[in-house]
C-alpha cells in the first residue's frame, strides 16, 4: 500500500492550522465581467446623454434669456416668458428618459441575477465550484457582490445624474414625487436594481433555470413595485391646505410648484369632510353658491410637499432594501441546504 | 486525521430523498491508498454515496468519514477531491483560465504540477473548454482535481461519456497518477470492464444497498462458481452459502460463498470473475440483467 504521510508534512499541518487563501474575486469577475460591462456601458452612455441634454438645455435657456431661470418653474416670470420657446426636442427626450429610466434597473437587475446562479445549476457547475475550497456562503457572496455592486454604483450615479439633468425642466419633466418622475430621479433606480436582483438571484438558486428566474423576477418585480406605490403616500403625514369655494368643479392645481397632491375634499363649518352633490349645481358662477347651500365652508387639499422627495427617496430605498435582504437571505439559506 | 485513519469510512450512512431511500445502511471501511470500484446499476445510489463522501449532501442517518473526518455537507474534506458525473467544467473559460480558477479556489494548490497533467495529454492552454473533445475535458478535469493534491479522489462515472480510446487514455493517465502520489481512488461506473483490471477493492451497490464490499482479490478467492448436470439445488450444497443458482436445460451455475465444500466429480469449481460475481450478485438481488453493462 502506498502511505503518504498526512498529518506530518509541514504543509498539511500549516493548511489545518490556517485559512486557505483563496480568490473567489477573480473567478467571479471572469464570470460576470461581460454582464457587468456591458452594464456599465449602457448606463454610462445613459448618463452621457443626460449630461449632454443638461448643458445643452441651459445654454438654449441662454440663448432665450433666460439664465436666471434654472430649475424653470410653471409658475414665475419665467414660464411665461419662455416656456414656448424651449425647443420641442427638450420636452421629447424630457418625456422619453422616465420610460427608459423606469424599465433600466428592473432589466439589468434580472439579466444580472437570472443567471448568476441558475446557470450554474444547469450546467452542473455548482458542483465544480462547491468541491474546491471555498464554502458555499463565501462563493454566494462574492458572485454576488461582483455582479451586482458595480451595477448598482453606476445606477446611483445615473439616478442623480437624472435628478441633476431634469431639473432645470421642471414644469415638462416628469415631477419629482410622481410616477414616473420618483422611480427615475435620485437614489430609486439604484434600489430597484438590487430588488430585481435579488429577486432574480434567488428564484435562480430555487428554480435552477435562467429563462424562468427572468420571468418569475419580472412578475413579482412589478407586484412588488405596485405595492409600494399603494405605501408611499404614507411614507409621511401629509400637509394640509385651506382653500376657500371653489368657484368650478375644476380643481386647482395645487402641485404646481412639484408637490404630490393626494387628497382633495370639502369641508363644513365644523370641519368634516362632506360630499356634497354637485350634479345638480349649473356650471361657472352658480357652482359656488350651490356648495355653500348644503354646507360647505371651504375646501382641503393634502398633499406631500416637493421638499419630502430627498426622505421619500431614502424611505422607499430602505423598503426596497429591505425587502432585498430577505430574498437573498432565503437565497442563501436554500444554496447552502441543496447544492446538488 | 492521522496515517491509520481509513480514506473512507462509513457508518449506516443512509440518505433518503423525497422519492424515497437512494442510499440505506452502508457501512464499509476503504483502505489508505486503494484504488475502489463503485459498481452498480444506474439508480444503484453510487452517485448518492460519492456526494455524501464528497460533503456536497447531507446523510440521512448515520456517517461518513473521510481521512478521519466526518464531512456534513459542508463541501469536501481539504484532502479530497471529487469529480462529478460529466465532469462540469466553466466552457467559456480557457484551459488557462480553468487552471487559474483552481488555483483561485483553492489555498493548496499545485500549478506545476497540474500544467505537467494538462502538457501530458498536449491540450492547448489557449484552447476554450466548450471546444474541446470529451476525452480532453475529462483530462482537464482530472487536473484540476490533482491540482489540488489531494490524499484521496472520487470520481463518478468519469468514463460514461468517452469513446473507447479515450477511457483506455483517461484510465492509464489516471492509473499513473495513483502509482505515482498514492492517492486513495474511488470510482463509479455501470461497467465492469472499464474497472476489473485497474481496481484493487470493490464496492457493489444494488437498490441503495451495498452488496459486497472488500479487497477484490479477497472476494473472488472466498467465492466459487460451480457447474453441473441440471437439475433441482444439490443436497451437498449448504443452503446459506449459495449466492445465486442459474440453469439451462443441460446444466446448472451455481455462485457460492464458501470454496471449501467437497463436491461430486461431475461438479467443476472454478474462481470466479469479476463479473460472474457482480452479475452473480446483482441478479441474487432480484435486478434484471440488462441494467449492468458487463462490457462496453
Amino acid at each position: 500500500m502506498n502511505k503518504i504521510s498526512l498529518g506530518h508534512s509541514p504543509a498539511a499541518a500549516g493548511h489545518e492550522s490556517a485559512r486557505p487563501r483563496t480568490n473567489v474575486l477573480w473567478v467571479a469577475w471572469r464570470q460576470q465581467r461581460f454582464q457587468v460591462l456591458t452594464s456599465l456601458a449602457l448606463i454610462g452612455a445613459l448618463a452621457l446623454g443626460l449630461v449632454i441634454f443638461r448643458l445643452n438645455l441651459v445654454s438654449a435657456l441662454a440663448d432665450l434669456g433666460a439664465q436666471g431661470c434654472v430649475p424653470f418653474a410653471d409658475d414665475g416670470p419665467c414660464a411665461a416668458a419662455f416656456a414656448p420657446d424651449i425647443p420641442d426636442q427638450f420636452r421629447t427626450i424630457a418625456a422619453l428618459v422616465p420610460l427608459v429610466m423606469l424599465a433600466l434597473p428592473p432589466l439589468l437587475g434580472a439579466l444580472a441575477g437570472g443567471p448568476l446562479f441558475a446557470r450554474e445549476y444547469e450546467q452542473g457547475t455548482q458542483i465544480l465550484s462547491l468541491t474546491q475550497s471555498v464554502g458555499p456562503v463565501k462563493w454566494w457572496a462574492v458572485k454576488t457582490v461582483v455582479a451586482a455592486l458595480p451595477v448598482v454604483a453606476g445606477l446611483f450615479v445615473l439616478g442623480l445624474i437624472n435628478e441633476w439633468a431634469m431639473n432645470p425642466m421642471s414644469s415638462f419633466a416628469a415631477k419629482h414625487l410622481l410616477t414616473p418622475g420618483f422611480q427615475t430621479r435620485g437614489i430609486t433606480p439604484a434600489a430597484y436594481f438590487i430588488l430585481a436582483f435579488a429577486i432574480a438571484a434567488t428564484a435562480g438558486i430555487v428554480l435552477r433555470n435562467t429563462a424562468a428566474a427572468i420571468g418569475l423576477t419580472v412578475a413579482i418585480y412589478v407586484v412588488l413595485l405596485l405595492l409600494l406605490g399603494v405605501a408611499r403616500p404614507h411614507y409621511a403625514t401629509p400637509e394640509q391646505f385651506r382653500d376657500s369655494v371653489p368657484a368650478s368643479g375644476s380643481q386647482p392645481a395645487s402641485d404646481a410648484d412639484d408637490s404630490w397632491q393626494l387628497d382633495y375634499y370639502y369641508v363644513n363649518a365644523s370641519g368634516e369632510k362632506v360630499s356634497p352633490r354637485t350634479d345638480g349645481c349649473q356650471a361657472e358662477d352658480g357652482y359656488q353658491q350651490c356648495l355653500v347651500q348644503q354646507g360647505v365652508v371651504g375646501a382641503v387639499i393634502q398633499y406631500q410637499p416637493a421638499d419630502r422627495f430627498w426622505r421619500f427617496q431614502a424611505t422607499e430605498a430602505a423598503l426596497a432594501l429591505a425587502a432585498s435582504a430577505l430574498l437573498f437571505g432565503a437565497g442563501v439559506v436554500r444554496l447552502r441546504r441543496r447544492i446538488i | 486525521m492521522n496515517n491509520t485513519s481509513p480514506a473512507l469510512e462509513a457508518i449506516n450512512l443512509g440518505k433518503r430523498y423525497r422519492r424515497g431511500w437512494a442510499l440505506q445502511d452502508c457501512s464499509f471501511s476503504l483502505p489508505a491508498g486503494s484504488v475502489a470500484a463503485l459498481v452498480g446499476p444506474n439508480g444503484a445510489g453510487k452517485s448518492t454515496l460519492l456526494t455524501l463522501a464528497a460533503g456536497i449532501a447531507t446523510a440521512t442517518t448515520g456517517s461518513i468519514a473521510v481521512l478521519g473526518d466526518v464531512t456534513g455537507g459542508r463541501g469536501p474534506h481539504s484532502r479530497l477531491a471529487f469529480l462529478s458525473q460529466d465532469q462540469p467544467l466553466y466552457r467559456r473559460f480557457t484551459v488557462e483560465e480553468m487552471l487559474h480558477f483552481g488555483r483561485a479556489m483553492n489555498g493548496r494548490w499545485d500549478e506545476s504540477y497540474a500544467r505537467r497533467l494538462i502538457q501530458d495529454c498536449a491540450i492547448p492552454f489557449a484552447a476554450r473548454i466548450g471546444t474541446l473533445s470529451g476525452g480532453q475535458r475529462t483530462r482537464v478535469a482530472l487536473a484540476l482535481a490533482l491540482g489540488r493534491r489531494p490524499a484521496a479522489l472520487l470520481l463518478d462515472e468519469p468514463l460514461a461519456s468517452l469513446d473507447p480510446l479515450a477511457r483506455l487514455e483517461v484510465m492509464q493517465a489516471l492509473l499513473a497518477e495513483v502509482v505515482d502520489t498514492g492517492i486513495t481512488l474511488m470510482l463509479s461506473s455501470h461497467v465492469i470492464a472499464d474497472v476489473e483490471d485497474s481496481c484493487d477493492h470493490l464496492l457493489l451497490l444494488a437498490d441503495g444497498r451495498l452488496q459486497l464490499d472488500g479487497p477484490i482479490d479477497q472476494l473472488l478467492a472466498t467465492h466459487q462458481l460451480l457447474t453441473g448436470p441440471a437439475g433441482g439445488q444439490p443436497g451437498w450444497l449448504a443452503g446459506d452459502a449459495v449466492v445465486e443458482t442459474r440453469s439451462s436445460t443441460k446444466q446448472m451455475t451455481i455462485l457460492t460463498r464458501r470454496t471449501e465444500v467437497s463436491r461430486p466429480s461431475d461438479w467443476l469449481a472454478v474462481e470466479p470473475t469479476l463479473q460472474d460475481l457482480v452479475l452473480g450478485y446483482l441478479r441474487s438481488g432480484g435486478r434484471s440483467q440488462g441494467e449492468m453493462e458487463p462490457a462496453a
